[in-house]
């Protein structure tokens, strides 16, 4: 019994599980990252999610086009990390109250936008909307393993690998991902090299709402096909806790971020096991958070201790 | 900016009393002159769950629409679902303080603490709890009327139908939480499975909320080899009919309300999926309340707890046109004839709200065919 559980956690199908999970998570993970990157905070990313993933349905709805539907998402996540922009440099606020606050307010605006159009309160059952499509790709989806893992998916997840790759190459490789790093190592020091700072760190910001709404309409526009109340359902979170692991190093938050959607995986797989208890069960991708983060946080103590990082 | 600052600032202020007076106002009724005949409060945490919470609302404005001397007023108490002692008790004072509503109606197991409260509070006033699960252990209060469900009977009931359609002999539940109150679901359900020989999966996803989670349960499931599922999760259960839907040979029970019919002018994919829902008639109970209430016949029932079972119409299948047209005949008549044996008493369905703890009297007999 115990052996068939585990048997089934080293399959393609499970492959297949965590990668269909980790794209909200990625998404999350880099729009936290971004905006970190030129040392700005931002923790609103469940609510952005949240606010994507309606607005990417409704706007489907009214525009009738699924991808109309993912332009006015990213518009309405643009705008909202413009919003913690607005308030935090220009209005002295701190952003992380910013942040509470848009996460506080976020499930019960959505509900109030939802129930004006759709009349319900619930879900947007009620609207017949366009969603995006599911991407095969011709001759790799015959592939035995590969094709079933890299075919298939849905296109906001080829979007979300794409990201990746392009986000790498600006970081890494450009003078733009310089003077932004610049910006989160030393602010004060970036200023006296001549780099507008403020004007980077909104750069940052906006591409933070837009990946964290691209990761709400994932789940809304493309993998669910519908809005349901409180959907986001921690996801934003673990995305904040894998760049908190990362602590500016991109593998390293790839990395905990496919582990997190890992572990959601694991929790899937053993809530209809008889073995262990299912409460216990619901909190695996919590609990495995909390360890790699106390993990992340030892091995950092120990390298600053070392002297071989400086403390930040 | 500090214009436009304070301006912004200043409407918001502005939006947010209007949105606490909405709340506190409504139940003095505003200006309205007072209505003749019989005034019926409804408290409920939140409507728009897809719930028979839902379902209930939606019979409260039928009873108000009517013209049968009754009105009706639903009060959304708590949107978040904190169940916050204070917010409910302030509830209960608002609307049974001054007399004005001549019947209280709440319930469910998170809630109906508060009501019971309220109830020794105001003895003069009369409630109704529409879902019991926990009774105070001094009795029903003798102002209060509780109805639950018949659940372990739909569960039956459901089982039967689910082991008489499935072609791969394995069949699936996902309840959102492993609590008793949602264990009376599946009881009867994995009674008769057992009965019949029929495999099964249960999930326990640990939300109502988390639809992602509601997919992946499901597709695991039907990789096992389930092609009939049942869903009892209120707002995962989305993600349950939606990976149903995208495969052919696999059937979605819905729960609570008829989701055939919520979901086919909108979302034929997934209306196409839902062979037939597993309903909670909270509606026609609430409306035989309102009409007792009327004919006065109420007095007697209050201090009373009653199962709504299938011969009340309390639970039971729905029966659309879809289900008419999908569910061969034969299955209809094995069906029809187990809700007549579980009417009549016949069978003996497991009630796992009677158990003590349930963890130790659960049948284990009944977990042999349970696929994990």
């Amino acid at each position: 019994m115990l052996s068939s559980i585990f048997g089934s956690l080293f399959t393609t199908r499970f492959l297949a599980t965590v990668i269909r999970l980790s794209t909200p998570i990625l998404f999350a993970a880099v729009a936290s990252f971004i905006a970190a990157s030129t040392g700005m905070v931002n923790i609103a990313i469940e609510s952005i999610m949240t606010f994507g993933a309606l607005a990417g349905i409704l706007g489907s709805y009214l525009t009738g086009n699924a991808w109309a539907g993912l332009l006015i998402g990213l518009v309405v996540g643009i705008l909202t990390a413009l919003l913690i922009a607005l308030f935090s440099m220009r209005l002295g606020a701190s952003p992380i109250l910013i942040g509470i606050a848009l996460n506080t307010f976020a499930d019960s605006l959505a509900i109030f936008f939802l129930y004006q159009i759709a009349g319900e309160k619930g879900t947007s059952a009620s609207l017949p909307t366009k969603t995006l499509p599911v991407v095969n790709i011709p001759g790799i989806q015959n592939i035995p393993v590969l094709g079933q893992l890299l075919s298939g998916q849905y296109v906001l997840t080829y979007i979300c690998w794409i990201v990746l790759i392009l986000l790498f190459i600006m970081i890494y490789k450009t003078p733009l991902g310089m003077r932004m790093r610049a910006c989160g190592l030393n602010a004060n020091a970036a200023r006296t090299a001549g780099i507008n700072v403020e004007k980077l760190q909104i750069f940052s910001l906006v591409l933070s709402g837009m990946f964290a709404a691209l990761g709400g309409m994932y789940l809304s526009l493309n993998y669910l096909r519908i809005f349901s109340k409180g959907m986001v359902a921690g996801q934003g979170w673990m995305g904040i806790a894998a760049n908190g692991i990362a602590n500016g190093n991109y593998g390293v938050l790839l990395l905990s971020a496919l582990i997190f959607s890992a572990f959601r995986a694991v929790s899937i797989v053993f809530s209809s096991s008889t073995i262990f208890p299912v409460d216990l069960v619901a909190a695996i991708p919590y609990f495995a958070v909390f360890c790699f983060v106390t993990i992340a946080s030892i091995i950092r103590y120990y390298r600053v201790k070392a002297g071989k990082v400086e403390e930040q | 900016m500090k214009k436009l600052f304070a301006s912004v600032l200043a409407v918001m202020t502005a939006a947010s009393m209007v949105a606490c007076s909405g709340g506190s106002e409504e139940p003095t009724g505003g200006d309205e002159p007072e209505k003749e005949g019989f005034k019926v409060a409804v408290l409920l945490p939140f409507t728009g769950d897809q719930s028979y919470f839902d379902t209930l609302a939606i019979a409260a404005r039928e009873v108000d629409a009517a013209d049968n001397g009754i009105s009706v007023e639903i009060f959304e108490c708590d949107p978040s679902g904190a169940a916050d002692e204070s917010n409910w008790m302030n509830w209960f004072d608002n609307v049974c303080e001054d007399g004005a509503y001549d019947l209280v109606v709440s319930g469910n197991n998170t809630y109906e603490g508060f009501l019971y409260k309220a109830a020794e509070k105001y003895p003069d006033q009369k409630f109704y709890n529409f879902d019991y699960s926990a009774l105070p252990e001094t009795g029903v209060p003798a102002n209060l009327y509780a109805a639950n469900w018949a659940l372990d009977d739909l569960g039956y009931v459901v089982g039967a139908l689910s082991a008489a359609m499935t072609k791969t002999g394995t069949v699936g539940v996902v309840v959102g939480m492993d609590n008793q109150a949602m264990n009376q679901f599946i009881g009867g359900y994995v009674q008769v499975l057992a009965e019949k020989g029929v495999k099964y999966c249960v999930s326990y996803p640990g939300s109502f909320t988390d639809t992602a989670k509601g997919n992946e349960v499901t597709e695991d499931m039907i990789a096992k080899g389930a092609d009939v599922i049942w869903q009892v999760a209120g707002g995962l259960g989305n993600g349950v009919i939606e990976a149903c839907s995208k495969h052919d040979d696999v059937w979605c029970i819905g729960v609570d309300q008829d989701q055939y019919l919520q979901f086919k002018d909108t979302n034929p994919d997934w209306a196409n999926t839902i062979l037939t829902s597993a309903l909670k008639n909270t509606g026609v109970a609430f409306k035989a309340v309102c009409e007792m209430l009327a004919d006065g016949t109420l007095d007697s029932k209050l201090g009373t707890a009653e199962a709504w079972g299938i011969a009340l119409n309390g639970v039971g299948l729905a029966e659309n046109d879809f289900y008419l047209e999908n569910c061969p005949e034969e299955v209809r008549a094995e069906i029809a004839d187990t809700l007549a044996k579980v009417t009549a008493g016949e069978v003996e369905v497991i009630d796992t709200l009677e158990m003590k703890d349930y963890d130790a009297e659960w049948p284990p007999v009944l977990n042999a065919n349970r696929v994990d």
